[in-house]
């Protein structure tokens, strides 16, 4: 769920998931937070096929929505997750924008009021490789894709005045902190936390 | 590793993290270095992060502990509250900030008048003290818990599972609930929606 300028934005996945049957999309749904009013829902088919649908994350930023997915599993075949990163209006529910990678997921997205930052990982013909796009919030138009190398998986993101930071699992299976120049997604410093 | 969570303000990023020993640890870093400024071993399983006006607060699962709060800048804990007990255990699972309110959102048994979970909200003030609580006990069978809380304009938001299964498919209804949030000790006023 987010929060933004009064409306709760609710986002789960519907009817079911995780059966041999399912086929769950995602139901996003906008209220009016001091009277619980729904102001409009979204059925989302992100895997367009008869595949469990399921959201990673969601952000609101200055009237817009964010919505990472997982597309494309199910019980009883062999599991085609993608990268899916979908952009609404948050008066009216209008889908804006939309980016997908084949092959991967996009686990975590953080947004201000001009760009928005997806955390996962997708395949551009080889192996998949975890990365960090950087979107023009109104139009999707990626400003930077940063690639991050021998990651197991991508688990946070955060902004800290003009850095971004995000925590990983490295092909070892430790946790990896690396912090990137926001404006241009240039490296600048990474730490491995000591185990507690 | 279990899971990482990031949070950060202008110069300090925050970590919380759980390895797969069972530990867990609250990390903080200079944002711009990458230096370690302190960090904090924990127990308890972590399940989110709030950051505002000095003060970093952690939620928490599966032990005694629900919420901790440390001051932001050195590490050192300041308060912390773990109102359940082994035999009515309360988890925290998601925390807000506004208004000068942390909310704590998750889930509470109460063994002598529910057989599962029902929804939990405790208000506190930054310092610590319990303004309110909404902790009503279901009739549900499947478990109720806040996966998700936001704050906007005086009201507390949050989104999780009602403990009811739909029918014919037996998913457990969603569950989008809004309480006014005095920031005086009263109780607390409740619109609620529940959709499949």
């Amino acid at each position: 769920m987010a929060v933004s300028g009064g409306i709760a934005y609710s986002a789960s996945p519907s009817p079911f998931s995780g059966d041999p049957g399912s086929n769950a999309d995602i139901r996003l749904r906008a209220f009016d937070i001091p009277t619980g009013a729904l102001l409009w829902e979204d059925v989302w088919d992100a895997s367009t096929r008869s595949l469990d649908d399921s959201v990673s994350d969601i952000a609101a930023s200055a009237g817009r929505v964010f919505i990472t997915a997982i597309g494309g599993s199910n019980s009883d075949q062999p599991p085609t997750p993608f990268w899916v990163v979908r952009a609404y209006a948050g008066s009216s529910g209008t889908v804006l924008w939309e980016d997908r990678c084949p092959s991967g997921h996009a686990s975590r997205v953080t947004a201000t009021s001009t760009w928005v930052y997806v955390l996962g990982a997708c395949s551009d013909g080889t192996d998949e490789v975890a990365r960090v796009r950087a979107y023009a919030t109104a139009t999707g138009k990626l400003r930077w894709e940063i690639r991050i190398p021998n990651m197991l998986a991508t688990n946070a993101i955060t902004l800290s005045n003009d850095r971004l930071v995000v925590a990983c699992i490295d092909t070892s299976e430790a946790l990896v902190l690396r912090a990137y120049d926001i404006k241009r997604g240039k490296f600048l410093w990474q730490r491995k936390p000591q185990t507690p | 590793m279990n899971s990482a969570l990031l949070t950060a303000d202008s110069r300090v990023t925050y970590l919380a993290w759980s390895a797969n020993n069972g530990k867990a640890a609250v990390v903080a870093y200079d944002t711009n270095t990458g230096h370690l400024r302190w960090q904090s071993y924990v127990d308890d399983q972590i399940t989110d992060l709030a950051l505002t006006q000095g003060w970093l607060y952690v939620a928490k699962a599966g032990g005694e502990s629900m919420v901790s709060a440390y001051a932001a800048s050195s590490g050192l804990l300041r308060w912390q509250d773990h109102p359940g007990t082994p035999a009515a255990p309360f988890k925290a699972l998601a925390l807000a900030v506004g208004g000068n309110q942390l909310f704590v959102g998750g889930s509470a048994l109460h063994p002598l008048h529910e057989s599962s979970s029902n929804f939990l909200v405790r208000a506190y003030t930054l310092g610590g003290k319990l303004l309110w609580a909404d902790d009503v006990p279901t009739q549900a069978l499947y478990g109720a818990q806040i996966e998700s809380i936001g704050w906007s304009g005086g009201f507390a938001v949050m989104s999780g599972t009602s403990g009811r299964l739909t029918q014919p498919y037996y998913s457990n209804y969603w569950q989008v609930q809004a309480d006014s949030a005095p920031s005086v000790r009263a109780s607390s006023s409740r619109a609620q929606s529940e959709l499949p």
